[in-house]
């Protein structure tokens, strides 16, 4: 039977930072982390949400004439104004919208419409050792669906991989095991209270899946974000290279990466209605960086900075 | 720090290249041009008998005799850069104030060499040819064509360079004493430029040696008495050495500007033409590395004083084992193009799968300045189309880039790249309003005048414009083919013959066929307006039937204005050329071949074929400025798409799904060359997986049928910022289409259009 469809904010053609090669990532709604940092906001609510940007509105008012439920407002003065608690993500407005001010973020796609798309690179991932990476989001709220597609992408031959933030019953892990090459596992934080204050939930479970994943023999790749004031520590990062250290399935660790906070996100927030935590944040310095890798260097593990 | 695997040394010039880069403007000198056209103009009055080719050569004689040369005590070479950038036939008059930044239009040039054609053929008013060439003349001037003799060549700097002045003017003396009085004229023409090419050398090397006495500094002094040997030997002998032929080279080039239109006056593969006098001095102790590249770096500002000039400079590609060649002279062009980001020479890589990677490093590391070269060229697509062309196995390997990106054999092939290019979305407006053009209301018949609202299906409009394509096209040719017999009577280039294989021997001009091949381009423009215009009209008015195709027409007359709603519809909501969509893509590949079909048909008088191109040097701004609203949704006088690439902005799914929508294209047709531009923010190239990417893009794309393939790396808020105030941005180069240019020299519409391409950013 097929599985429930959850929506897509963007399927990412030409890939090149979620995983080996070129590739296509699929970004699935909805996630059970709320991550100050996130970069990819719109992803944090499941259904299909309406995306509204500000510098490119000329406040011509088209909007307001389509929409069947009074979101949007000109005033006097030429401002754009949202009331989003109204919207009910119908999408007449973006399709309207002549300046592409407005867009609805959130497709549905049945599994062989998407797979169609995602064999369209398929040369692109032979060449370059690429292949389909699943995100989000959390791709794992999904685990039927997901694997699902994971199955029929590795049935037409394609290297799979699935970006998650391991915060989900192990039994979802079982259900896409046979049918991923790769995980890009995030660890976040290492103590268990910061990581509640900074991603609403505990990071006990997330420990625990990837000690039994790595066991299980599933190749991983470890992502930390380095975002200051919440994890710029060096104590963070000798907590998290020792823990992995001492997997027994550490050498399913193909990879660890460091990612330098960037701002890119940061203007996504206003166009969903929301605000950011990290407005401020400048990127960490490279010698923190530095620092951090030579903690897991030490350690023999596969660090970089990405 | 992370090391890359792609870091190549940081490059920057000697201190004796920064003294001549800085003083380069200085040696400017506009008189040049007036003197010469007067010069021109008086020997033409004086023999008024003579055939064309014979006033030609005297005016060059006289004005190389004449013209004022100049070298600085601090020179590396002899030759005086004048920056003109006209592009006119001789000789017309040239105000002693001329600008070359006004240049003619190229509409006035074509009506007067419409008006000679006419003449020529003596053709009435009435006569079905005569009627043909004021249609032609009037959609010059509407830019439904354009129309741009002679130029774009690469003459045979390698000729040149192994057999010396001496041995050609020996060559033309023995087919002067064979020729028959048909081809005499046309032998002494050439004579007499060959001879005053030597003359002229000779003038250099008396100013190099009276200036070597006079030198105080020791270093001048010796480098001027190189100069003055060199010009010694290389007037009438071959050079002996890697700088006397680099000075060979320059000196022909500066010759061949003093007679041909400066347009794409291209210098085949200089690499392999240089290395085997690299290679023998440095085995002899003679030439350092270094050495080298301050000559190569003193060539590069003599070609940076032409702007817009589109100067080619070919390297790598396959040796004659058929593997990829490179070699130190290959390293130094990119490096000294790295250190200099000038918009000249245009670089031109001809890449093969087994490119080693340190020259990957120096092409990522001069694609990363964002001047946009190198640009790529496949072997495995290039190669066959030139011998699809007929040319012979090795001069399809050895063929040079001229111009943009248009293949051809150097100093074998006389192939008019240039002479035609068509707007196509011009014949869909023409189409949709009775065969007038919307902002000029000048006539142009159509094949078939039809009742828009009597068409029934989205299939009998689409026949109907491949219909009438093929007879915009048709009727261009045949008026190309009028002008090719008359410009060969009116414009021959006798020194440029003396430059290129068979004109001696055969006693004809270059422009009468005089060369081995000899054929004439015709090129596309505005294909993805075309495509996204069609595809526009069948959902929204076949498929959706929210419009008739009258209702849509009115709405283009009004440019859009009060159809706003219309026009979000066809800009918005329509398949789009460039995102990897069937519906959309399949319609370029049948255009195009259904055109490629008609080219592959015409003759042209000089025995040679017509060849396609499917790029749009800037014409594409320039025919989008005279083009009124289309149904793709753009307004009256927005740039058209630039060459294949798809129209700016509109694919949105990333550079795979653009380069997937041009492979559906085959792409073999395009015996003129074609071009592929992405648009990459600086950011993306960072890091090496991304550079690794692009390596690996590339490669998909050739190995699936891509031909060429360049980069722009520069990111919006510049170009905006550049916009705004250009006095800030003097030196920024960027790639418009098929050539690079500084960004701030460019009309407004051209900026506009490369600020709107997509620009792809960290993904």
């Amino acid at each position: 039977m097929d599985a429930a469809i959850p929506y897509i904010s963007n399927l990412q053609r030409f890939s090149l930072d979620d995983g080996p090669g070129i590739r296509t990532t699929v970004f699935l709604k909805g996630c059970n982390l709320h991550c100050a940092w996130c970069h990819n906001p719109e992803c944090m609510v499941a259904g299909a949400t309406l995306q509204f940007i500000e510098a490119s509105c000329t406040a011509c008012g088209k909007c307001v004439s389509v929409c069947p439920q009074n979101v949007h407002t000109i005033t006097e003065d030429g401002c754009h104004l949202l009331d989003r608690t109204r919207c009910i993500a119908c999408g007449k407005c973006a399709y309207h919208c002549p300046h592409t001010a407005l867009n609805l973020i959130g497709t549905l796609y049945q599994p062989e419409d998407l797979l169609q798309q995602i064999l369209k690179d398929q040369k692109y991932y032979e060449t370059s050792g690429g292949g389909v990476t699943f995100s989000g989001g959390e791709p794992m709220l999904h685990p039927a669906y997901l694997a699902q597609m994971l199955h029929m992408c590795r049935e037409a031959g394609l290297h799979t991989a699935v970006d998650t933030a391991g915060c989900v019953p192990f039994s979802s892990f079982e259900a896409v095991l046979p049918w991923t090459n790769l995980f890009l596992y995030d660890i976040k934080l290492w103590d268990e209270g910061r990581h509640r204050a900074a991603t609403g939930v505990s990071n006990r479970r997330i420990l625990e899946n990837l000690d039994t994943l790595t066991r299980a023999g599933a190749d991983v790749y470890i992502r930390t974000p380095v975002i200051p004031s919440f994890n710029d520590d060096p104590e963070t990062f000798r907590q998290i290279a020792s823990f992995l250290a001492s997997l027994p399935g550490r050498d399913h660790i193909r990879l660890i990466q460091l990612l330098p906070y960037h701002s890119y996100g940061v203007g996504k927030y206003a166009s969903m209605g929301q605000s950011s935590r990290t407005a401020e944040l400048q990127p960490p310095p490279e010698a923190f960086m530095q620092q951090a890798l030579q903690l897991y260097l030490d350690l023999d593990l596969p660090a970089q900075i990405s | 720090m992370t090391i890359s695997r792609w870091q190549v040394p940081e490059v920057q010039c000697s201190p004796r290249i920064c003294r001549i880069r800085d003083h380069r403007i200085e040696d400017h000198d506009r008189s040049q041009i007036p003197h010469r056209d007067r010069v021109y103009r008086e020997e033409f009055a004086k023999y008024p008998d003579e055939v064309a080719a014979m006033r030609f050569a005297r005016g060059f004689s006289r004005f190389l005799a004449e013209k004022k040369i100049h070298l600085n005590e601090y020179d590396l070479l002899a030759g005086f850069a004048y920056r003109y950038t006209y592009n006119t036939t001789l000789p017309i008059n040239m105000p002693s104030d001329y600008d070359p930044r006004y240049r003619p239009d190229f509409g006035v040039e074509s009506a007067r060499e419409a008006k000679e054609c006419e003449e020529f053929h003596g053709l009435k008013p009435g006569d079905a040819d005569y009627e043909k060439m004021e249609t032609f003349s009037l959609a010059v001037k509407n830019w439904l064509f354009k129309h741009w003799e002679s130029g774009h060549i690469l003459p045979g700097y390698h000729t040149v360079v192994s057999k010396g002045y001496g041995a050609l003017i020996r060559e033309g003396e023995a087919a002067l004493a064979k020729a028959d009085a048909a081809h005499r004229p046309y032998v002494e023409a050439m004579l007499m430029c060959n001879r005053a090419a030597s003359a002229y050398i000779r003038r250099y090397e008396a100013l190099a040696a009276q200036l070597a006495e006079q030198a105080a500094d020791p270093a001048c002094k010796a480098q001027l008495q190189q100069i003055a040997q060199a010009c010694g030997h290389i007037a009438e002998g071959v050079p002996q050495t890697f700088f006397e032929a680099v000075q060979l080279i320059w000196l022909t080039h500066e010759l061949l500007y003093a007679e041909n239109e400066p347009a794409s006056i291209s210098l085949g593969r200089l690499d392999q033409t240089l290395y085997p006098f690299y290679e023998r001095d440095v085995a002899e102790g003679r030439l350092t590395y270094e050495e080298a590249s301050d000559y190569i770096d003193a060539l590069w500002i003599k070609f940076s004083a032409n702007l817009h000039a589109y100067q080619n400079v070919t390297i790598g590609g396959m040796g004659r084992d058929g593997h990829f060649t490179a070699n130190p002279v290959t390293y130094i062009i990119l490096q000294a193009t790295r250190r200099l980001r000038f918009d000249q020479p245009l670089i031109s890589l001809r890449y093969n799968d087994d490119m080693p990677d340190p020259m990957w490093a120096e092409c990522m590391a001069l694609i990363k300045t964002g001047i946009g070269f190198p640009a790529f060229f496949y072997d495995g697509a290039c190669i066959p189309a030139k011998l699809r062309m007929g040319i012979a196995e090795e001069d399809a390997r050895n063929y040079g880039l001229i111009g943009c990106v248009e293949m051809g054999t150097p100093g074998k092939e006389y192939a008019k790249t240039e002479v035609l290019r068509i707007n196509m979305p011009m014949i869909l407006q023409l189409m949709m309003n009775h065969g007038r053009a919307a902002l000029t209301g000048d006539l142009f018949p159509l094949k078939e005048e039809k009742d828009l609202d009597s068409i029934k299906s989205f299939e009998e409009f689409y026949a109907w414009y491949r219909s009438e394509l093929l007879h915009f096209g048709g009727l261009a040719m045949d008026c190309i083919n009028l002008l090719d017999e008359s410009v060969m009577h009116y414009y021959p280039t006798p020194f440029l013959s003396v430059l290129m294989d068979q004109c001696y021997e055969k006693g004809l001009d270059v422009t009468g066929g005089g060369t081995v091949y000899n054929n004439s381009g015709v090129n596309l423009c505005g294909m993805a307006n075309v495509v996204d215009s069609l595809s526009a009209i069948r959902k929204v008015v076949f498929e959706e039937k929210r419009v008739s195709l009258s209702q849509l027409a009115e709405a283009m007359q009004a440019d859009y204005t009060g159809h706003e709603d219309l026009q979000n519809e066809l800009t918005k909501h329509c398949p789009k050329f460039g995102n990897d969509l069937d519906a959309a893509d399949d319609m370029m590949n049948e255009i195009v071949a259904g055109f490629a079909q008609l080219v592959d048909e015409y003759r042209n008088p000089r025995g040679g074929k017509f060849q396609l191109g499917l790029y749009s040097v800037e014409d594409h701004a320039k025919m989008g400025l005279r083009t009124g609203a289309t149904p793709d949704g753009r307004n009256a006088r927005v740039s058209l798409a630039n060459a294949l690439s798809p129209v700016q902005g509109r694919d949105q799914v990333g550079p795979t799904a653009v380069v997937n929508s041009v492979l559906k294209t085959d792409l073999r047709v395009a015996t003129n060359g074609m071009v592929l531009d992405l648009k990459f923010n600086p950011s993306f190239l960072k890091s090496d997986r991304h550079m690794d990417a692009l390596r690996d893009l590339i490669d998909t794309y050739f190995h699936s049928g891509g031909m060429e393939i360049q980069f722009n790396v520069v990111d919006r808020a510049t170009l905006m910022d550049a916009q705004e105030h250009p006095e800030k941005h003097q030196n920024l180069v960027v790639r418009v289409s098929g050539f690079s240019a500084y960004f701030t020299t460019l009309m407004k519409t051209t900026q506009d259009e490369i600020i709107a391409r997509t620009e792809y950013a960290n993904m």
